[in-house]
């Protein structure tokens, strides 16, 4: 059976496939197990009802109120246990009550009640700071936000997730840190930002009209030194940047959304890949070494666990920058580099349809087409067939 | 919103995957609606197929999307979003299991369930029983076995994608896809073809 198995996997190469094609042709018992797997498949694939475009669209809208809805107070999943034994010895205690004549009705009613409650699958926890023996600090809580302002010292946070909509923000005078973290730790003097530490997470650091994001392990210190300032102010002046109140962080891919053009990120081994950079995670992290920065700048050391990607996850992320920067010839290329060069590789099927879009894109619609149907004659199981098939004008 | 977010949104339909959930990642929840449109009926076949014994599978895909909303940072870029909210559904499939796993046996032991009625060999020729059967057959699967299956033959998954996705070895992707055709084999021969 592991035979035929693996030629409908896609696992024998092409003298086994072939040599099994004839093999099915002559065993009747062999041709048994290929039918039995057709029909397996057929199985799984047979059709499901579809979601109508009404229940679509009541999902989608249900999903976006429940995205951008502030928490509400819920019980949490240790009262909700606690609900749950209470419930359970309620029960327990009318059935002495009843002297067991409670019917086995009665339990299926009151057990199903509980089974209608619908699971917590996330909960809300709640940040915990730990402040040093020095710290000053005040908390405000209010709907979503959870605000700390820190005087002086330091505040250990650790926290679990965010549920949606919430915010947990540290302000000091002249810096906002927006924690994204599930540990890290925060240091003040007199109300100005000293360092940022992360063990776990992310946390965006906004000081002196810059952002930065210090991935896990990444640490963030700010040096205050008048004389060094004004220095800065004139070497930042020679560098056209907009900013000249603050020397600049690391010079990495723009960034996108609500962080400034001149937001700086630094994204380790936990962060997201810019798409629109050229320069890998690693390179990233060795630019933000600070090896030329003045001793005013915010300096950032380097986290030393940072993970470095295969070199097939940076060809690929590569060929995927090109494609979003617009070059589509280049990032067609990439892909096909990719696709030779790393043909077992999980991406291989991405890289292999999105050369095509790449060609189509780039204007090259012969060759689009051309690389469309390659891709549907070497890969039978592909993810993106579909799409390869308009593609191919089939 | 910021003007770049703006303009980043005027066109969202023409956005990759990966510059969605970047977009999701820092905040913003205009693309998780794009991102909903793509990928909700593919995710919700995947899981009626998946998890055939979840009532409310369409519950399980929002919270499939609410959870990429707060996991989307961690998104690896490739083109399709699929393999990864497939792999956060897995989970929650998981962690829901973990959940109400004590809970359902005591709910079982009261509640008896439907015993299959025993068929002639006549009706068992009729293919529609036989299918029927089948499609019994796969939602007695664990969970492990038809998710694999489900990946393979529903979604066309390879085996290295789908031992990504799950975060196992390939050589167990293999062998829970040769168990759960195994068994689902014993039922088509129990079933008298």
């Amino acid at each position: 059976m592991n035979l035929v198995e693996a030629l409908r996997d896609g696992r024998l190469g092409p003298q086994e496939g072939a040599s099994m094609e004839r093999h099915l042709k002559s065993c009747a018992v062999c041709a048994g197990l290929a039918r039995d797997l057709t029909r397996i498949g057929d199985a799984v694939r047979a059709p499901r009802e579809r979601a109508t475009q009404l229940s679509h669209q009541r999902a989608r809208v249900s999903l976006l109120e429940r995205a951008t809805a502030l928490p509400t107070p819920r019980v949490s999943f240790g009262k909700a246990r606690f609900v749950l034994a209470a419930a359970t010895l309620g029960i327990a205690g009318a059935f002495g009550f009843f002297g067991g004549q409670w019917t086995a009705t009665t339990s299926r009613v009151a057990l199903a009640l509980h089974m209608s409650v619908p699971p917590r699958l996330q909960s809300a926890s709640e940040p915990q700071v730990r402040p040093s023996d020095d710290a000053r600090f005040t908390r405000n809580r209010s709907a979503g936000l959870d605000e700390v302002i820190l005087e002086d010292g330091a505040l250990d946070v650790a926290r679990s997730r965010l549920a949606a909509g919430e915010r947990f923000v540290v302000r000091t005078k002249d810096a906002q840190i927006e924690v994204r973290a599930t540990a890290l730790r925060i240091e003040a003097k007199e109300g100005r930002i000293r360092s940022v530490a992360v063990e776990q997470g992310t946390a965006e650091v906004q000081y002196a009209g810059f952002t930065a994001v210090i991935p896990a392990g990444g640490s963030w210190r700010a040096t205050g030194d008048a004389a060094v300032e004004a220095a800065d102010k004139e070497k930042s002046a020679a560098i056209p940047a907009p900013e000249p109140t603050s020397s600049a962080v690391v010079p990495s891919a723009p960034a996108k959304g609500k962080t400034s053009s001149r937001a700086a990120a630094v994204r380790g081994s936990r962060g997201m890949s810019d798409p629109s950079s050229d320069t890998p995670n690693e390179n990233v992290m060795e630019e933000s070494s600070w090896t030329g920065t003045p001793p005013s700048a915010p300096t950032f050391a380097p986290p030393p666990p940072v993970r470095v990607p295969s070199a097939a996850s940076r060809a690929f992320a590569d060929a995927m920058a090109s494609l979003r920067r617009g070059n589509y010839a280049d990032c067609a290329d990439k892909f096909e580099q990719f696709v030779s060069t790393y043909p077992a590789d999980a991406r291989a099927d991405e890289a292999d349809y999105l050369r095509a879009v790449a060609l189509q894109r780039a204007g090259r619609t012969a060759e689009a087409v051309a690389a469309a149907k390659r891709y549907l004659a070497t890969r039978p199981k592909g993810a993106h067939r579909a799409d390869a098939e308009r593609m191919a004008g089939n | 919103m910021s003007p770049l977010a703006t303009k980043r949104l005027s066109n969202a339909a023409a956005l990759s995957d990966a510059e969605l959930l970047l977009a999701i990642a820092e905040g913003e929840l205009g693309p998780l609606g794009i991102l909903f449109d793509r990928y909700h009926e593919p995710l919700r076949q995947f899981l009626l197929r998946a998890a055939p014994n979840v009532a409310d599978v369409d519950d399980l895909v929002q919270e499939t999307f609410l959870t990429a909303t707060r996991a989307a940072a961690s998104f690896d870029g490739r083109a399709s979003a699929l393999p990864f909210l497939m792999g956060i559904a897995t989970q929650l499939l998981r962690r829901r299991k973990r959940t109400f796993v004590r809970l359902r046996a005591l709910y079982d032991a009261f509640c008896a369930a439907p015993t299959a009625s025993r068929q002639s060999p006549e009706e068992h020729v009729n293919q529609a029983q036989e299918e029927a059967l089948l499609q019994a057959a796969i939602a007695r699967l664990s969970d492990e076995r038809r998710i694999v299956l489900v990946m393979v033959e529903y979604n066309g998954m390879s085996g290295p994608e789908v031992a990504q996705i799950l975060g196992t070895p390939v050589g167990t992707v293999w062998r829970r896809l040769h168990e759960a055709r195994a068994e689902l084999r014993r039922t088509l021969q129990r079933g008298g073809r």
